[in-house]
């Protein structure tokens, strides 16, 4: 697989499940000149879950978007069962049987979960709609498809966002009867339930759907792919049955070059080095108690542990976004009326977990969103803003996160997931912070961008930041972190040096009961 | 998980709070208040606004909002009165035609704005802000603004007592119960609390918006159209300042029923209540010879009272909902997920 450029087809599968059930021949799409897809060909075929693989920003959710109708393309046509479709748009692909799962959950929060999952054919042929008979249905659905108890009176505002993942692909299985896309649906799920969702699509497959899988997992290949498509720059670059690509090849049709492994800088004495950040016995009312750590500066600090561990809480409390009692010191310095603003003063930034609902403003330009941190450093005395001196920053940022946005003035929203991460990142991180907490930071951001993610996290270990990196990913956390400490129920259980990192220690320590 | 066990009781409880607060006041101030004879004039008084209300709560339920009501129940009630022939405030009248002209062309209008929004892709707000204007240019236009004879049949539905019930209180009742009953139980209603909840949501769930939103505002129309035939019968004529202002007086008692400008989350009870209680600060403060211009100032005291008993409670159930997801948090951590 050296000649990257040329696509690779194998016949589907045989046997009349293997009917293209919808083609896309010749999809093109661009947005203000830039060119999303070029000329994309895909068949959807029946008994079959397609894997769709590509780096952010290769055009997986514009065509995600296409097919679904949400999006019309540009030029190209779209076949549904041998029939052309003229006008393609969501209440006709829904008639036809295609559903989505989107990574914005397409929720309704100011309702139930039996009245989102049932929200297209509420009245179930009556005019009027049986609240109690709703609810029972939707708990025998969650048991059926997923195997999972839920209480579907419950609105879905109330929920976490695990659980309202669940309800977003219930809500699509139901009205599914022909197609279904999956956008990265198991982004926030727990190993279990990721399970179930593999045994519920397995399922669906073997009842004659098409299932299109998009994920950034390669794991998932394996768990229930078929037929693997790659997509680069808004064209397929191989579609093959599953077996027929290692992992490597895969990622390296993903990202078009050689990747580079970031090699880990050789890992300085840190005994020496002066402790940057120092937190005892911190707890709060809820969930944490008891935690001691410190990091000095350069050092970076990985912290596993399973969901609900209190990871992303213990983050928020040391930036004051959750309170809580005990001893922060900054440098030696008393941090204990903890805010974010006072935070940004004193060098602690936290890149959280949900960066783009928490920390972005969608509808704003790349720009604005890039300073807003920092409007500080780009205003003058009398609080006017210097306008030239922020457009010159920002291009900067631009440039050293490697940012791909079509200027500096384009919405925020309109980038892709990775690149409003990676510009996410460059807002804080230009805040020459001393400490910088880091939730997640790979999380839902393809293998271009862990590394570049990675390589930051190396640079400013370098230049004597110390780092406080939460990740569910363990081979990710081995190669980045100097020191691993283990959470369990809202306090730490283990501690781990470089030579000591194993994998089942770690799910040793982090596992409730299971020795 | 115990739940709220409704979802429009915290909003009502507290309308109900400020009305019971309010009536104790004035049967204080001015007894004779909870007289029979005026609880059946304030009925009467309110039955006009929350007629109105209960087709706004529909449209404020879905994120939207309609500020063309006042306009477009004076130009329904004036073009119903040219088609009858009535030329001046003296001469001419009504016939039993002129319901059906009113009715024909509120539900025209109403019609007409969400065909505007879907067909110009402009906010709700700005396209009534438009057709507020327009509609009561038009009807300014065909009086000259001059007032209009309201006499004859029209005055029926504003004035006739039934069983010792006023008309009026009837007809609110029934509106009020029906959009209820299509907000609660109705899948139509569930889509527009839905759309109310996340329009984005709604267009990617395969939700007609479009025409949702062309059937919301036809009823917002229709029962502006209804306040306007009770309210001009009542009144007997039509002045040329007929509506002005009564889209806020309708939004004011939607807001302080409880519910959220901001969509989602609401009822057309609350509304009815939110009439009721701005009625009742009206009388009331006619009864005890208050200066007219203080009844804007109280009005306006009750809405930032009702918004903020709003906020208050709705900031409690979100303390709550934390409680619960840290117990959820808890209980899922025992879960053994390896």
């Amino acid at each position: 697989m050296t000649d990257n450029g040329s696509v690779t087809t194998t016949s589907a599968s045989p046997g009349e499940s293997g009917t293209p059930l919808m083609r896309l021949s010749g999809i093109s799409k661009s947005f203000d000149g830039t060119t999303v897809l070029k000329s994309m060909d895909l068949d959807v075929v029946r008994g079959e879950i397609l894997i769709l693989l590509g780096e952010n920003g290769a055009g997986k959710s514009t065509l995600k978007n296409i097919m679904c109708g949400l999006l019309a393309p540009d030029g190209g046509s779209i076949e549904f069962q041998g029939t052309v479709q003229t006008e393609w748009n969501p209440r006709k692909a829904k008639e036809l049987g295609l559903a989505a799962i989107h990574q914005e959950l397409s929720l309704f929060p100011n309702l139930s979960v039996a009245e989102n999952v049932n929200m297209i054919g509420l009245g179930n042929g009556r005019g009027y709609v049986e609240t109690k008979d709703l609810e029972r249905r939707t708990n025998a659905m969650f048991q059926d498809l997923l195997e999972i108890g839920i209480d579907s009176s419950i609105l879905v505002a109330e929920l976490p966002l695990a659980t309202r993942q669940l309800v977003e692909i219930v809500k699509a299985i139901r009205t599914a009867s022909s197609v279904l896309v999956l956008d990265e649906p198991t982004t926030s799920l727990s190993i279990q339930e990721r399970r179930q969702l593999f045994t519920a699509m397995r399922r669906l497959r073997d009842n004659g759907y098409a299932l299109v899988h998009v994920t950034h997992f390669l794991e998932e290949i394996e768990a229930v792919g078929d037929r693997v498509a790659i997509m680069r720059d808004g064209e397929l670059v191989a579609l093959n049955t599953k077996n027929e690509l290692t992992v490597p090849q895969i990622e390296q049709l993903m990202v078009g070059r050689e990747l580079a492994a970031v090699s880990r800088p050789e890992t300085p004495p840190h005994d020496g080095a002066p402790v940057v950040l120092d937190v005892s016995d911190l707890g709060d009312a809820a969930l944490l108690h008891d935690i001691n750590l410190s990091v000095r500066s350069g050092e970076v600090v990985g912290i596993a542990g399973l969901s609900g561990a209190g990871r992303s809480e213990l983050m928020q409390a040391l930036v004051g976004l959750r309170a809580a009692h005990g001893d922060v010191k900054l440098e030696g310095r008393r941090f204990n009326r903890r805010s974010v603003v006072a935070g940004v003063q004193r060098g602690i930034v936290l890149v959280s977990e949900d960066r783009r609902t928490e920390q972005a403003f969608l509808e704003r330009t790349v720009l604005e969103n890039l300073t807003a941190s920092m409007l500080g450093r780009v205003s003058n005395k009398l609080g006017l803003m210097r306008l030239g001196k922020e457009r010159q920053l920002v291009g900067e940022l631009i440039k050293k996160f490697g940012v791909r946005t079509d200027s500096a003035n384009a919405e925020f929203g309109s980038m892709s997931g990775g690149n409003q991460q990676k510009a996410i990142l460059a807002r804080w991180l230009s805040l020459s912070p001393k400490v910088c907490l880091l939730d997640e930071p790979t999380k839902g951001i393809d293998v271009g961008a862990k590394a570049e993610v990675q390589r930051t996290i190396f640079e400013l270990a370098s230049t004597g930041v110390g780092l406080l990196v939460v990740s569910s990913d363990l081979p990710e956390l081995f190669h980045v972190s100097d020191r691993i400490l283990v959470m369990k129920g809202g306090t730490i259980t283990a501690e781990l040096h470089r030579s000591e990192f194993d994998a089942t220690t770690i799910l040793r320590a982090a596992s409730s009961e299971k020795a | 998980m115990q739940r709220f066990s409704s979802r429009l009781s915290p909003q009502i409880v507290s309308v109900l709070g400020v009305i019971v607060i309010v009536i104790v006041i004035f049967s204080i101030l001015s007894p004779g208040f909870l007289a029979l004879g005026n609880v059946s004039n304030l009925l009467l008084q309110a039955s006009s606004t929350a007629i109105a209300a209960s087709g706004m709560t529909l449209v404020i339920m879905a994120g939207w909002i309609d500020l063309s009501i006042g306009s477009l129940m004076s130009l329904a009630v004036t073009i119903a009165l040219a088609a009858a022939g009535v030329t001046s405030a003296a001469y001419g009248s009504s016939s039993i035609w002129t319901y059906f002209i009113v009715i024909g062309v509120s539900i025209a209008g109403g019609a007409l704005n969400g065909v505007l929004i879907w067909a110009l892709k402009v906010q709700p707000l700005l396209v009534t802000l438009g057709t507020m204007t327009i509609f009561s240019g038009i009807a300014l236009h065909i009086t000259s603004a001059g007032n209009r004879s309201a006499s004859g049949p029209i005055q029926y539905l504003g004035r006739a007592v039934v069983f010792g019930i006023p008309l009026p209180v009837i007809v609110a009742v029934v509106v009020v119960v029906v959009i209820a009953f299509l907000l609660r139980r109705t899948p139509f209603g569930r889509y527009v609390t839905a759309i109310g909840g996340s329009e984005r949501s709604a267009r990617e769930t395969g939700l007609p918006i479009n025409r949702l939103r062309i059937v919301v505002f036809a009823i917002s129309g229709l029962c502006a159209g209804i306040a306007g035939i009770i309210t001009v019968g009542q009144v007997g004529t039509m002045q040329s300042t007929f509506g002005v202002g009564f889209e806020f007086t309708v939004i004011t008692a939607v807001v302080v029923g409880g519910t959220s400008l901001t969509g989602g989350k609401g009822s057309v009870i609350g509304s009815a209540l939110g009439a009721i209680l701005l009625t009742l600060i009206d009388n009331g403060l006619n009864r005890v010879n208050a200066s007219v211009y203080i009844y804007d100032v109280i009005t306006g005291l009750v809405l930032l009272v009702a918004v903020l008993t709003d906020s208050v409670v709705m900031g409690r159930i979100r303390r709550m909902n934390v409680r619960i997801r840290q117990a959820g948090l808890e209980r899922s951590q025992k879960t053994p997920s390896t």
